[in-house]
């Protein structure tokens, strides 16, 4: 038995515990926002957040998550009011729109810790998210925007 | 009339009921039809407008991220009257009414374009006709606003829902009149229709399907194309945490139209324990067809192949008079590997198969062929199979494909229970159905300074020799000629000749279809040709271009004629060049690429200038110009997303992109070997739309050919090395012949 808290509530598991967070949370918890991509962690489609910090939960066994609070796709905000989901809408950003939790959650936790981040700070906190149908040129606007929504200026 | 809304409580709570579609509540005005019945208005298998005025529109194309299930609707909201809250969109089964379900070719919109206009303006004229029959107006006194038809002259107002039983009862008008201006909908952005649910994480994709008592299965196919199971034992996986059963899959001969390996399932509770019951199973395999083919075979073969004379697809002038007299001449070869389509949602589906019925949850792009293909595995009626097409994580053309669903609905079958397939990156990479690669060879003739001629002899796979080999003419895949016959410039004397290979590589369509590789290859050689010339590659097509006229090519099957107009695609040309202040002179380590073309599929006109600049090898694309001419534009902030797109994928495919064989086996298997463009490489864009024509052209495809072309002649721009091998991330210390 191993609890997890995940979205501000616990729930206790009976699986596996070397079975990576995906998992769990699409096929057993029914959190399928996050996305499989490449079950090796370079594609960021699964990224979701582990106490604030941004990681691969495809690659990422349950055991080293106890104790931390996970936050995914479905729990960022109550009705999508999050200021990078807001950005995202705004610019229209997704095309087919499968890896976009991912890179919303990436961008969320690149602001959250750089609430201004430089053309380079995206790119770098960016770079693990493939989009193989190119958003990338509105994903980076996006980011600005909800930057500059949040960010006193300096 | 009583001016008070026609609701009762059964309905207000049909209403509070129904989430995730912005409804129609305002019904001031709208009058309470004493007696009339409560129906739906069902003008078309693609409309139905009910009770509560949700207008409900079928589509029957796949969403992939082109935006379909938001430019279609638009077509059908602007001559319907109705306001975008108004709709809900509802992706189509598969079922009669809605005729062959393909998506592809850039067609959605350029090809539906009238057909869905006309089922809004056939709706909207009978609930024209519907209140006019209600005041006892002529309809000349009604029109149409937002989901009310008004009474010019007294301003009273009936709610499309209160019109619905009427309207029902009416004949059709056979001919409904189009608008031709003033339009709400078309020519405006319209945000995409799933944005909302995409941004939470709510939007479900194939891969998100979950049915009652489903399975998870993961699958071990044969890494050789047409082997067949040696040896299998399961024992160790069978005893894994969550594993339900091991079944094995009879494959089907190589090749043929959906082709599936032999493989060896393990079926589970969840996709990780399949996957790791899976990596447990001792497998071996034997009887392949080509155990030992390897990437250069099939290059030399290529290579001996364009020595034959093959078949002549473009024939003008005398290529052996210009070849006999030239005092100048220029050989070239250029390459394009075998690429994947990678969408980012790996292939899955999941079947829920009976004795004789089968229900399918698929993120596909070929319904009518999956369903055909169904009926034939299972051997069960057509009626009895149905197919809910969900969002499509990309689509690209792999999705064309149905050999994901046939696996689903044989494990199904097998277990008695829905089951989902979901393939692994690595299946995507290695057990999928490939973009060809080509080999070019080209060579031109010059006589004092002037080119005379240009003969090119290239060498592919052929999808349809594979697939469909009654829809080759003369023996011919149309597909891959297509784009050779368009070549606009005039030249003196042309020789094309195509070499269809038959290899044991299975191929496929990829978004662009073969303009990827002769778009290369004709952008590439124009550039080389100008350069050699000591002119400007700008004004040297322009002039190759000639006179502006319809150049046509009458005898292209199956996608009709193929029409350019010379002075559309010199106008995206002039007019990309004025964005990218075009310069031939070289700035240090700087330089700007060109290409140009009408894409063969979409009909677009598409000038792209792109800007690099090189220092140690490295090469940094620094920003993309971009004019395309796609007709009447519907959707712009849709178009614009589909132009980026289209050159990032396609840029992607240039700088790193190879599948390549050995020991019958492909040896890249994720996305560390088999790299996509990633946010840091990603240029600034600037994009211009010219309008032209009255109708749209299509744009899914249209962009992916030009990335190639202009990122190498860039590159020459730079550094004068020519590169003719893709992909250049490989071939960049492959200087080549500079000499040109």
């Amino acid at each position: 038995m191993i609890t997890l808290h995940i979205n501000g509530q616990n729930h206790q598991l009976e699986c596996d515990e070397k079975m990576p967070l995906l998992w769990v949370l699409r096929d057993i918890l029914n959190f399928t926002g996050t996305k499989y991509g490449c079950g090796k962690g370079l594609c960021g489609a699964c990224t979701v957040h582990a106490d604030g910090q941004p990681i691969r939960s495809c690659s990422t066994p349950i055991s080293a998550l106890v104790n931390q609070k996970i936050i995914t796709i479905e729990g960022l905000s109550v009705n999508g009011e999050h200021i990078v989901q807001q950005a995202w809408k705004q610019l229209n950003v997704p095309q087919c729109g499968y890896c976009q939790p991912g890179q919303i959650m990436s961008a969320a936790s690149l602001l959250k810790n750089n609430p201004k981040p430089t053309d380079i700070d995206i790119d770098i906190a960016m770079s693990g998210n493939i989009c193989r149908c190119g958003t990338y040129p509105r994903i980076k606007k996006a980011i600005k925007q909800a930057s500059d929504t949040t960010a006193p200026s300096k | 009339m009583i001016d008070t809304p026609n609701i009762n409580r059964r309905q207000f709570l049909k209403l509070s009921g129904a989430t995730s579609v912005g409804l129609l509540l305002t019904i001031h005005g709208a009058p309470a039809l004493a007696n009339s019945p409560t129906k739906n208005f069902k003008p078309s298998a693609f409309l139905q407008i009910d009770e509560n005025g949700l207008v409900n529109i079928w589509i029957h194309k796949s969403e992939m991220g082109q935006g379909v299930r938001t430019s279609l609707p638009m077509l059908i909201a602007e001559e319907l009257e109705v306001d975008w809250q108004q709709i809900k969109v509802i992706n189509a089964d598969s079922l009669p009414e809605f005729g062959t379900m393909f998506t592809g070719g850039s067609g959605s919109v350029k090809y539906r374009w009238k057909q869905f206009r006309v089922i809004g303006a056939k709706a909207r004229e009978m609930l024209i006709s519907a209140a006019a029959k209600v005041w006892q107006v002529p309809v000349q006194q009604c029109y149409a606003h937002k989901g009310f038809i008004i009474n010019k002259t007294t301003d009273e107002k009936l709610a499309y829902q209160s019109l619905v039983s009427i309207a029902a009862e009416l004949p059709e008008p056979k001919a409904p009149t189009l608008k031709v201006s003033n339009f709400k909908f078309i020519g405006k952005d319209m945000p995409s229709i799933d944005n909302k649910d995409i941004v939470q994480g709510k939007a479900k994709y194939g891969i998100d399907t979950k049915i009652e008592g489903m399975l998870y299965a993961s699958i071990e196919r044969t890494p050789q194309i047409g082997a067949t199971l040696a040896k299998l034992d399961a024992k160790a996986a069978s005893v894994m945490s969550g594993v339900i059963s091991v079944q094995t899959i009879a494959g089907n001969s190589f090749p043929q139209l959906d082709h599936i390996r032999n493989s060896v399932a393990v079926l589970a509770t969840n996709t990780w324990s399949a996957q790791q019951a899976r990596k447990a199973l001792i497998i071996s395999w034997k009887n392949a067809i080509t155990p030992t083919l390897n990437s250069e075979q099939i290059f030399t073969e290529f290579a001996r192949q364009n020595e034959l004379p093959g078949f002549v697809i473009r024939k003008e002038g005398n290529i052996a008079t210009a070849n006999q007299h030239a005092d100048e001449k220029l050989e070239a070869e250029y390459q394009l590997p075998f690429i994947a389509h990678a969408p980012m949602e790996p292939m899955n589906t999941v079947a829920k198969v009976t004795k004789n019925s089968c229900e399918i949850w698929t993120p596909t792009q070929s319904q009518t062929r999956m369903h055909d293909a169904l009926a034939k595995v299972l051997n069960i009626p057509k009626e009895n199979i149905s197919i809910h097409t969900t969002l499509l994580g990309g689509g690209f053309g792999r999705r064309l494909e149905v050999d994901y669903a046939i696996e689903a609905a044989i494990l199904s079958s097998k277990m008695k229970r829905p089951v989902q397939v979901t393939w692994t990156r690595e299946d995507d990479l290695q057990m999928s159905s490939y973009r060809s690669a080509s080999l070019h060879k080209v060579s031109s003739y010059f006589r004092s300074g002037k080119l005379t001629g240009m003969k090119h002899s290239y060498s592919s796979l052929s999808v349809n020799a594979q697939q469909t080999p009654k829809e080759l003419v003369d023996g011919l895949d149309f597909t891959i000629l297509l784009p050779a016959k368009a070549i606009p410039y005039q030249i003196s004397s042309l020789f094309i000749g195509q070499h269809q290979v038959d290899i044991p590589v299975s191929v496929n369509w990829w978004r662009g279809t073969f303009s990827n590789n002769h778009v290369f290859v004709q952008e590439s050689w124009v550039d080389e040709v100008a350069n050699h010339s000591n002119q400007d590659p700008l004004q040297y097509r322009l002039n190759l271009l000639g006179a502006d006229r319809i150049f046509s090519v009458s005898d292209a099957p199956t996608w009709g004629e193929l029409n350019t107009d010379i002075s559309r695609l010199k106008q995206v040309l002039t007019t990309v060049a004025k964005m990218a202040n075009w310069s031939n002179k070289s700035k240090t380590n700087k330089g700007q690429g060109i290409a140009i073309y009408m894409h063969d599929l979409a009909s677009s006109y598409i000038g792209v200038i792109i800007e690099v600049s090189v220092s140690n090898s490295m090469v940094s694309i620094d920003k993309i110009y971009c004019a395309v001419d796609c007709g009447l534009v519907v959707n712009p902030q849709g178009i614009r997303s589909q132009i980026e797109g289209g050159l990032i994928y396609g840029l992607s495919a240039a700088i790193d992109a190879q599948i390549t064989f050995s020991d019958g086996k492909t040896k890249q298997s994720n996305f560390h070997d088999y790299p996509s463009l990633r946010m840091s490489q990603c240029p600034d864009f600037e994009i211009q739309l010219l309008e032209n024509g009255d109708r749209p052209l299509g744009i899914g495809e249209a962009l992916t050919s030009a990335a190639a072309p202009a990122l190498t002649n860039a590159i020459f721009a730079a550094t004068g090395k020519r590169l003719r091998k893709l992909p250049i991330s490989l071939n960049l210390n492959d200087i080549g012949d500079n000499n040109i």
